[in-house]
């Protein structure tokens, strides 16, 4: 705990720095990925050119970087990255147009052959103002034509990068980007992807912190329990519950540096010792044994992008039996049930919400809205607070005197669908009419008609004695 | 044989469990918890509309849905309903019953009763993911307001991490106090205090993780009273967000995150061009805005359609919110390294200098 004379004494934290085996986040240039800090391992930077991975051991992560063509290495630098720094702050009365401006590709002098040898022997700011010069239409433009004109080039050319540590939202950014959204559909890969709002919604309305248990299905290929890991910090458990060809995939998580993975991340079968209780000797054992030697041969082929090497295959095993994972459930349900799932959720939520305790969150999300309205069907019985929504996710550009949204947005975010788990309602299963019914007078409810109250619980209730009789 | 490493998985966990439950209470209790007397709760009102209640022994709810004694709910689990007495005097239909939820971050963003505008659970999510934020972190926020988001980032910076929240109204102030004690957030993780945080900080370090007692004086400190790059984010709602700059920068640490979140856009364009100005100390300078369109469901049968049907349609709400705020996120850049050849740094500010010159020349 945090006393104050403690907090006093702390000193202050850092993101402490670059190892080798560690993973990177590099930005700039408009190319922001992922690599592994290892030994002969490249990077290509966009048309700046490649650049040895293994020369920022020691570098801090956070830190900022000047790409040297020359030795091919990162260097830091004092120097601002970004390429939002503007001159231009006030109101600028410029009488210059493109009423005359022609576009007959023969404004830039310089040819292609003389750019590149110029890229060579100059400085970046030095060939921008060669650039700048040789252009023949540089001086009619605006004053903001001629610094977008600058950006532009800055962003091709410039040498300026960022190094951070893996994060859930920087990663999330990479996976599915919301700053500068592409409409290519990713290769054709088996795993779901998930924009970084919708990732912050799942894990806000599963109510996951330090201690949670939480019981997952996913097939985001390690992306959400990495992120619901760095919220469990070093207390809580995750129970993702597996079908029978799938795999945890820890990579996401140990590229964030993440400590106790195995520990707080338990992989269980669905099979039928964990959803029915039946403990059949052979079928228990069997798909167990597999899964563990097939995990153990990931383990070793990944060796060499391990950095506790063979602690990791010494340590506990990530699964746990079907059977000692429904004792536990059944003696300690779970705080959360999330569910990201490509196709209809109903019978998922049919298996696990035996396990989720009274007041448990639960979460569903689907790429289609359609695959929602039969969970909602499921669990409204069951659930208070059913909600099913989807959220809009845009970024803006701040400039004086050049603010608006940007132009493009992604808006692959999915749908959503968040309940509370309560006792279930005691009166018997309704017809359809009732349904109906019911909906209405909750509706009424939530609305301030006390007028129409009395009348409609009067009958509610008359028809609940009928029932009973 | 095999089943001997599970076990023993299995009877090391217990304890662990155990102990983590009983040093927890309130809002960060593990879901199912048995009501106790003191607890705060949330009613069930109707969909979405919730209502906390602090049980005490003897006491007696009194509401639109009937007469409820807090005992009935004491030593129950939560989530469960509790069976009341009709308001209507020798009513004998079915007795009136309310459902009494366990509280949680997210819940309470809806139970929340209101001093100021609150910020809502999508705001909400995207703030506490875009600062980075999990257990251990230390958090300051500015102001306190109704305690919507304080609520959030407790849960998420809980056990060991710390929230410095601070308002600069003293009546708000003091309520949220007592609101963070009554859901189970003990002073060692949430301290609120009365402070202007846009003002000029005069005093020395003050030292963190106390709450100051709020005398009779008629104005607040200044400055956020923390000692020098010592939380992990900062985040601000506050009219004037640049003005408390400075600030932050005595308080938060290289590599930290910050958050403003203004309704307005020429507060976003201020607070930007205050986070790039020099020396430039703030990178990854972005604006978001998230708003939910949310869905209701629709069982209305089709003409064609013989039997009934298995699942509703879901159609949008006729109303979502258009606008909440616009939330600006920023990196405080690591500090400068000492030695590096400053007059050569190339600089990415893209200045039309050039163009001027030439223009000038032609």
């Amino acid at each position: 705990m945090t006393g104050s004379g403690g907090s006093d004494a702390e000193e202050p934290r850092t993101d402490g720095r670059i190892a080798l085996g560690d993973h990177v986040i590099i930005t700039g240039g408009g190319v922001k990925r992922m690599a592994l800090v290892q030994a002969d391992n490249k990077l290509r930077l966009g048309s700046s050119g490649v650049v040895q991975l293994e020369k920022l051991v020691g570098l801090r992560f956070g830190e900022v970087l000047r790409y040297d063509p020359k030795d091919r290495v990162l260097l830091p630098t004092n120097a601002y990255p970004d390429l939002d720094i503007t001159s231009l702050q006030q109101r600028l009365e410029d009488a210059r147009d493109n009423r005359h401006l022609v576009d007959d590709n023969r404004n830039q002098i310089l040819s292609n052959v003389e750019i590149a040898a110029l890229r060579q022997e100059k400085g970046v700011d030095a060939f921008l103002t060669t650039l700048v010069q040789k252009s023949t239409t540089f001086h009619t433009k605006t004053a903001y034509s001629q610094e977008k004109y600058l950006r532009k080039k800055k962003k091709r050319y410039g040498t300026l990068y960022k190094v951070e540590r893996v994060t859930p939202d920087a990663a999330a950014e990479i996976y599915l980007p919301t700053i500068n959204p592409s409409d290519v559909e990713p290769e054709e890969t088996r795993s779901m992807r998930l924009r970084a709002d919708t990732l912050a919604l799942i894990l806000h309305h599963s109510d996951v912190h330090s201690g949670s248990r939480v019981l997952v299905y996913e097939k985001t290929n390690g992306h959400l329990a990495a992120a619901l890991l760095t919220r469990l910090g070093n207390d809580g458990v995750i129970m993702q519950v597996m079908d029978k060809v799938a795999q945890p995939n820890v990579f996401l998580a140990q590229a964030m540096g993440l400590t106790r993975v195995r520990e707080l991340w338990k992989a269980i079968p669905r099979n039928d010792a964990f959803l029915l209780g039946r403990e059949g000797t052979e079928e228990e054992q069997n798909p167990g044994d597999e899964k563990k030697k097939t995990g153990t041969g990931k383990n070793n082929t990944n060796k060499g992008n391990k950095k506790r090497g063979n602690g990791d295959i010494e340590g506990p095993s990530q699964w746990i039996r079907g059977i000692d994972a429904r004792r536990m459930l059944k003696e300690r349900p779970a705080d959360s049930l999330i569910i990201v799932n490509d196709t209809e959720s109903e019978s998922l939520i049919n298996e696990l919400l035996p396990f989720i305790a009274l007041g448990g969150h639960i979460v569903v999300y689907s790429q289609f809205l359609e695959d929602l309205s039969g969970a909602f069907a499921r669990l409204w019985r069951e659930c208070v607070n059913i909600c099913v929504s989807e959220t809009w996710y845009r970024h803006h550009q701040i400039l004086p005197n050049r603010t608006h949204p940007t132009v493009n947005m992604s808006t692959a975010g999915g749908y959503l669908l968040t309940a509370i788990k309560t006792e279930t309602n005691g009166i018997p299963r309704p017809r359809l009419e009732e349904v109906s019914k019911a909906i209405l007078l909750e509706q009424a409810k939530s609305t301030e008609t006390d007028g129409k109250m009395p009348f409609k619980r009067q009958r509610e209730e008359g028809d609940e004695r009928r029932e009973q009789e | 044989m095999r089943s001997f490493p599970y076990l023993f998985f299995f009877f090391s966990c217990v304890p662990a469990f155990f102990s983590f439950w009983s040093v927890l209470l309130g809002m960060l209790a593990a879901r199912g918890a048995v009501a106790k007397e003191g607890d705060t709760v949330l009613l069930v009102r109707g969909h979405l509309n919730l209502t906390p209640l602090t049980l005490r022994p003897g006491d007696l709810l009194h509401c639109k849905e009937g007469k409820f004694r807090h005992d009935d709910i004491i030593g129950r689990p939560l989530g469960t309903w509790v069976t009341g007495q009709s308001n209507i005097k020798g009513d004998t239909s079915r007795p009136p019953r309310l459902l009494v939820l366990q509280n949680s971050a997210d819940l309470w963003t809806q139970a929340v009763p209101h001093r100021t505008q609150i910020i809502y659970d999508t705001d909400i999510a995207v703030i506490i993911f875009n600062l980075r934020l999990s257990p251990g972190c230390r958090v300051a926020e500015a102001g306190t307001g109704s305690g919507s988001l304080t609520h959030s980032i407790a849960r998420t910076v809980a056990p060991n991490g710390m929230v410095y929240t601070f308002d600069f109204h003293k009546g708000r102030c003091l309520e949220a106090r007592q609101e963070f004690r009554r859901n189970g957030l003990p002073a060692s993780l949430v301290t609120c205090n009365w402070r202007d945080v846009c003002s000029k900080s005069l005093e020395s370090d003050v030292s963190a993780g106390v709450e100051d007692e709020i005398g009779e004086g008629t104005d607040p400190k200044h400055g956020f009273g923390l000692s020098r790059h010592h939380v992990d984010a900062v985040f601000l709602d506050v009219p004037a967000p640049w003005l408390a700059i400075e600030n932050v920068l005595h308080i938060l640490r290289p590599g930290g995150m910050l958050c403003t979140f203004s309704p307005c856009i020429e507060q976003s364009q201020r607070t930007a061009q205050r986070l790039r100005e020099e020396p430039f100390e703030f990178i990854d300078i972005r604006t978001v805005e998230a708003l939910t369109k949310y869905f209701k469901p629709s069982f209305k049968r089709d003409r064609e359609e013989d039997g009934r049907p298995s699942r509703p349609k879901l159609r949008p709400t006729l109303v979502s919110k258009g606008h909440s705020a616009y939330l600006t996120f920023a990196r405080r850049r690591l500090e400068r390294i000492p030695g590096l050849d400053d007059e050569d740094e190339e600089r990415n500010d893209v200045s039309p200098r050039s163009g001027e010159e030439e223009n000038a020349a032609s």
